[in-house]
């Protein structure tokens, strides 16, 4: 185990010892987060200006939710779209190749390469936002909410690791799937809204596209608006799901044709 | 007790035929021949501790393949593959730890930064000690004269010292076993 995070701790250190090689590219990077996290602000001043609630949300929950989604958004973005994005070319390209021959599990090998360090700072707009919607909701929350919140966090990150990964093993058995991230891009749209689906719809997408949920479950855990039930099943999934990937990954392997040389 | 043994080793791949221009290509959308081509066909043999094999043959005659089977990274279709008491394909880390893998048309070294520091990434994946990491890795450069180059972005060095580091890289656990794939791409005649 130990020996797992000294290579975690020492690609995390290449990563960033690579961007820095590129002075301007690194310094734009960070602007382009800048940019990107100024836009979405302004994106829900706009939205929550012209809507005071949402089913059962008010303008204060609404708040908390947004901020949510932005902090889960760079977890992905610092975390899990850097690396795990590129399995699509590295098997295309047969660069897999040399991870393959390394003497520990593959799939933590790929999934530790790089730190988008510029997509960090937008958690602190998150954490920001979540103590704004806070504030001026006047609520107060016992530390087990808290607790809960950050579990669910977890899970959120675990859902939307595990969903990356699965789509882009679709390469082990077509030829190139260059698109198909973009999948995630657009149900992550989803996750800014609430639980505003009824009936079997809301299990049917809790099943299909979990994603869908990954800001509405914790957000709802910290305000204790969430049903206790499909949070425990919202916990179960993201396990499963992670279950799901290394079975994807594992067969993926199985079929893996290699490239040129 | 041998170090490798190979028994019926067979892989397949599977692909298909285009036919010339715009017209194949569509046609290619609706309707794909597939064909198999035996890239490895029902090889067998053995390898003692000790032993420099090489393999040689015509473009496509699958040497590569085999090496890919040999070093984990591809299932063979049919055969067995024993190597230091291993199956390959299962990729053991145990097994993985003892061998040392350089392709020559894939880079280990990371380009956009100098071989040194993916040398330090290397012993912490293979768990290499610090005292041993430092004794080998002098070892080395100084074998393949290499001392001003491993602190200039990979990205810069020509082909040959950059397989030079290669080398370097895939040695620095001492591995049992050494699997090379044009190694030789681009190294002048002393380093040969």
């Amino acid at each position: 185990m130990n020996k797992y995070f000294k290579v975690m701790y020492a690609s995390a250190k290449m990563s960033l010892m690579r961007e820095m090689e590129y002075r301007a590219d690194f310094v734009m990077f960070f602007l382009q987060t800048a940019t990107f996290v100024f836009f979405n602000l302004l994106f829900y001043k706009v939205i929550l200006g012209n809507i005071n609630s949402m089913g059962d949300w008010n303008y204060p929950d609404m708040v908390v939710l947004f901020g949510t989604y932005t902090i889960i958004d760079s977890i992905f973005m610092t975390f899990v779209l850097t690396n795990v994005s590129r399995i699509e070319s590295y098997v295309r390209k047969g660069t897999l190749d040399s991870f393959l021959v390394k003497p520990l599990d593959s799939q933590f090998l790929i999934s530790t390469q790089n730190v988008n360090l510029p997509q960090l700072p937008a958690i602190v707009f998150g954490v920001a936002i979540v103590c704004y919607g806070f504030r001026i909701g006047h609520y107060n929350i016992p530390t087990l909410n808290v607790l809960l919140y950050l579990l669910f966090i977890l899970s959120s990150a675990v859902i939307i690791y595990a969903m990356t990964v699965v789509l882009n093993c679709v390469i082990f058995v077509i030829d190139k799937a260059e698109e198909l991230t973009e999948i995630i891009f657009s149900v992550k749209q989803f996750a800014k809204f609430p639980d505003i689906y009824s009936g079997y719809i809301r299990y049917v997408l809790m099943f299909m596209a979990p994603i869908v949920f990954s800001s509405f479950v914790p957000a709802g855990a910290l305000l204790g608006k969430v049903n206790t039930k499909f949070a425990l099943y919202y916990f179960i999934i993201s396990i499963l799901s992670l279950v799901v990937a290394r079975v994807v990954w594992k067969n993926g392997l199985k079929r893996y044709k290699s490239a040129g040389g | 007790m041998a170090f490798i043994t190979i028994k019926n080793l067979t892989k397949e791949f599977r692909y298909y035929k285009k036919q010339e221009g715009f017209r194949g290509s569509v046609k290619n959308m609706f309707k794909r021949k597939k064909l198999v081509k035996k890239a490895v066909n029902d090889i067998s043999f053995e390898i003692q501790e000790g032993e420099f094999i090489g393999f040689i043959g015509p473009n496509g005659a699958g040497k590569t393949t085999t090496i890919k089977m040999l070093s984990g990274i591809l299932t063979p279709t049919s055969g067995e593959i024993s190597a230091l008491g291993f199956t390959p394909s299962k990729r053991d880390p145990k097994y993985l730890s003892q061998i040392g893998v350089v392709l020559g048309q894939k880079n280990q070294i990371n380009p956009d930064l100098p071989p040194a520091e993916t040398f330090l990434l290397f012993k912490e994946i293979y768990g290499i000690p610090e005292k041993e990491f430092k004794r080998k890795l002098a070892e080395l450069v100084k074998l393949l004269d290499v001392k001003d180059i491993v602190n200039v972005q990979a990205r810069r060095l020509s082909l040959g010292q950059r397989m030079k580091c290669e080398l370097i890289a895939a040695l620095l656990h001492s591995p049992k076993i050494l699997f090379l794939d044009e190694p030789t791409i681009g190294l002048d005649v002393t380093s040969q």
